[in-house]
């Protein structure tokens, strides 16, 4: 049983969270402010928080910073003001995730499962030198077997969906055109024909993406093209 | 420092100074030229001596002469010190008078002297020639005008060479003093800026004229004076002049100093008071009249220059260059002040607002007019700042108060969402709650969109444009919405030319507007039709044309349905925030396109343009 961390000053929220994540079989603790959030930490163990940013006393940020210094536990920022640069100082000072609010209850339990998975079960546990096998975040690709796992979990694709993931997933971080990748997967010249890998695209977001709207993994980079984050 | 070693005793104790040291200068200079001119540099002391002497004893012997003749004692001081023997001879070199007893002489001096004497008896005068033989004593001896002669040429025979440099010396002192004053003119102790005193406030020009009239009245008088007197007179004027000319030279540096020369004279005065008359007649002139004037002027001028000007040719040449050498820079001038002045205008119309008018080379009304453009900016652009300051403060209260809309709202989405999994038995229930989650999930897309639209429409969003290959963007596009416009029954047909189109924007910004339009259509396209997209080039530009046709009869113009949209009339009455429009429209003109509606019967067309990138 995973213990999970609500903090949140909203007591309205943190309960239904607490409904929620209870009724997935999670054990909660819950706090009202950073501070309370630092001090639950230090006593339990925690495997996974969810933070608000703006609380009095102490803001999830700060809150977050702290925690940093003593543990990798996979924080999830609960966000209310949905900007940009809210997400990228939370990223980068060391939160794993983010689902602005309002947020979708199905959305946000599909997330917290994500990094639990990946913090205790493919955390280091899955090197894996074969070159058959391709890792992008908690995505993984069996070349050999042509099987595809999100946080663990199967996934079916079709043969071009697979050809266009492996590609991608093998260069990650670069960006290929719809173009490109139409000749690199069809093996032949796209003549007009690249609005078929942008449906492809579209579809294997759906599948892979827990928010197909928010790419984690997958990215459209407007009027450029497609790519995989690069995130080991 | 500097002003402690300006401060007037300094000063005044160098004015002093400077005479004295002038007057030595003189003095060395002139005694210099005198011994030059007596031969002291290439004859012997001694000879110089004896020819004084001569002089001297000649003098002698003529006085001692005549007080004899006329039965009077002699006078001579010189007869008392014992260092002068005289002997009066008659023609026949027999001795009338003498003290002479054959002393031991070194000199001697003969005069001839002529003798008239009226003999009554005879009624004749008796003529006869006197010698007068004056000696030197051997040993001189007391004070005399001998001893005091030789005493003074053997103190002028040893400075003979030492007058020189005693003049050079002098000369030197005396210029740097004079530098010292110059610089210290005009200066004043504690104080940083030089100043007037108040007697350097007089016109220079009246000061000069005083000047050389106190000179001229020095002249006439001095010379109508005696010798012995005229030489003390001489040097007390001399000193007076100098420091006349002194004070002159130094209130001249002072005043250059300050600055403001012209200004502090008759002249200029006048100058400046006609100017001012000039000018104020001038300005309470209006244009019209000013320009009657001048063709007045010219007009009265070039009839004068005619009338009294001989018909020659040559005469007639000179005139008609001169008269061209005063119109046509005037013209010129005319005209690029007004060209000038024009873009100033322009500018105005364009709303460039920050860029001024340069004023500094106008003149009178042209200038008056290129103020008066000045300012109207100014005004401008304070009213613009000041809207731009108060939408940017509404963006930020809507900003803020949407994230305080968002907490509760995230309450009433989870709870709405508990109480469905709850699985309530009564129909209604779930009915309302059907209700609920909708129209929650529509506030929740209404508050993103409020905040999104309000920044777009103010400005306040960050655009980082870069190159972006609008047939890409289009075919990501088709991608992402293939599935929903099959749902919809809608049929996309894209048309985009062969060679990429390369659009200068920022692409999420771009992606949103495409993003915001094929929602739009989504929403309000007639299903089982076609939707035609087309990327076109015009020129500088390009264009993306969405074509539809609409389910509803549309009965309003484009123009009022975008108005419509912009204020926010139609999300009331639709599925969604119906905001989508405006943001697009906002988005476009961010980038520095724009986006029009047009409607023709039911067919729907929005066309999208951004500038291309060649």
């Amino acid at each position: 049983m995973y213990t999970i961390l609500i903090c949140d000053d909203e007591k309205d929220i943190v309960a239904a969270l607490k409904i929620y994540l209870e009724a997935e079989g999670y054990r909660t603790l819950t706090a009202y402010n950073g501070r309370e959030a630092l001090a639950v930490v230090e006593r339990e163990e925690v495997h996974l928080a969810l933070m608000d940013i703006m609380m009095p006393e102490m803001d999830g940020i700060t809150a977050m910073v702290r925690l940093r210094e003593q543990s990798n536990l996979p924080v999830i920022l609960l966000t209310a003001k949905g900007e940009d640069t809210d997400k990228v100082l939370g990223l980068n000072v060391g939160a794993d995730d983010y689902v602005t609010k309002p947020f979708n209850p199905v959305e946000l339990l599909a997330r917290v499962k994500s990094q639990l998975r990946r913090y205790l079960q493919l955390g280091g546990g899955a090197p894996l030198a074969d070159k058959s096998f391709c890792t992008v975040g908690s995505i993984t690709l069996n070349d050999k077997a042509k099987a595809v796992t999100v946080d663990g979990e199967p996934v079916s694709l079709t043969p071009t969906e697979y050809e266009i993931l492996k590609l991608l997933m093998q260069h990650p971080g670069e960006v290929f055109s719809p173009k490109e990748i139409y000749r690199r997967v069809w093996q032949d010249a796209p003549f007009g024909a690249e609005s078929t890998v942008a449906v492809h695209i579209r579809h294997l977001r759906e599948k892979i993406e827990i928010d197909p709207a928010e790419p984690r993994y997958l990215k459209v980079v407007w009027a450029q093209g497609y790519k995989m984050e690069d995130v080991r | 420092m500097k002003n402690r070693f300006y401060r007037t005793s300094l000063k005044a104790a160098a004015v002093v100074l400077s005479v004295l040291v002038l007057i030595s200068t003189l003095l060395s200079a002139v005694a210099g030229i005198v011994m030059i001119k007596n031969e002291f540099y290439t004859r012997a002391e001694q000879s110089v001596r004896y020819e004084l002497y001569g002089y001297i004893l000649d003098h002698y012997n003529n006085q001692i002469f005549y007080e004899v003749m006329e039965g009077k004692a002699p006078s001579l001081e010189a007869a008392y010190t014992g260092n002068y023997f005289y002997q009066i001879r008659d023609e026949d070199g027999v001795e009338a008078a003498g003290n002479y007893n054959g002393q031991a002489t070194q000199t001697k001096e003969e005069t001839r002297i002529y003798w008239e004497e009226y003999l009554p008896q005879e009624d004749r005068y008796l003529v006869q020639n006197y010698t007068v033989v004056g000696f030197l004593a051997e040993e001189l001896q007391g004070v005399d005008a001998f001893t005091v002669t030789a005493r003074i040429l053997h103190f002028l025979y040893g400075a003979r060479y030492w007058v020189f440099v005693w003049a050079f010396l002098g000369l030197l002192a005396e210029v740097a003093l004079l530098i010292y004053l110059f610089c210290g003119a005009g200066n004043h102790p504690g104080e940083d800026r030089p100043r007037l005193n108040p007697v350097d406030k007089i016109p220079f020009d009246l000061a000069t004229i005083l000047l050389y009239l106190l000179l001229g009245i020095q002249y006439a008088t001095v010379n109508n004076y005696g010798d012995m007197a005229v030489a003390v007179l001489l040097v007390l004027c001399g000193i007076l002049d100098y420091l006349l000319f002194l004070w002159y030279f130094l209130s001249m540096a002072s005043r250059l100093k300050v600055g403001g020369f012209f200004r502090n004279t008759l002249l200029g005065r006048f100058a400046l008071w006609m100017k001012k008359m000039f000018s104020a007649l001038l300005e309470s002139l209006p244009m019209i009249w000013k320009t009657v004037a001048f063709i007045a002027v010219f007009t009265l001028a070039e009839l004068i220059l005619f009338v009294s000007n001989i018909w020659e040719p040559d005469n007639l040449m000179i005139l008609w260059v001169i008269v061209k050498a005063v119109l046509i820079p005037l013209a010129l001038y005319v005209a690029v002040s007004l060209h000038k002045l024009k873009k100033g205008g322009e500018r105005l119309a364009e709303g460039r607002l920050e860029e001024r008018l340069d004023t500094a080379h106008l003149i009178g009304d042209l200038k008056q007019f290129g103020e008066t453009l000045n300012s109207i900016g100014d005004g401008m652009n304070k009213a613009v700042e000041e809207r731009m300051k108060s939408e940017r403060f509404k963006t930020e209260l809507i900003t803020n108060v949407s994230h305080d809309i968002k907490t509760p709202l995230t309450s009433i989405i989870n709870y709405v969402d508990l109480i469905k999994k709850e699985e309530p038995e009564n129909q209604n229930v779930r009915q309302y709650l059907e209700v609920l989650d909708r129209q929650s999930a529509r506030l929740k897309k209404l508050i993103e969109d409020l905040v999104e639209a309000s920044k777009a429409s103010t400005g306040n969003l960050p655009i980082h444009a870069e190159p972006c290959d609008a047939g890409v963007l289009l075919t990501q596009l088709m991608g992402e919405y293939d599935e929903r416009f099959r749902e919809k029954g809608l049929e996309p047909i894209l048309h985009q030319p062969e060679e990429p189109v390369t659009v200068w924007a920022d692409p999420r910004h771009f992606w949103r507007i495409l993003d915001n339009l094929m929602v739009n259509i989504l929403k309000y396209a007639q299903s089982g039709t076609r939707v035609y997209l087309d990327l076109l080039i015009e020129g500088e530009s390009m264009s993306i044309v969405f074509r539809n046709i609409s389910r509803a009869a549309l009965n309003i113009s484009g123009e009022e349905l975008m108005e419509r949209f912009v204020r926010g009339d139609s999300s009331r009455n639709t599925e969604g925030s119906g905001l989508g429009l405006s943001i697009a429209r906002s988005l476009a003109e961010l980038q520095g396109g724009s986006l029009k509606l047009e409607v023709d019967g039911d067919l729907f067309k929005v066309r999208l343009q951004l500038p291309r990138m060649q």
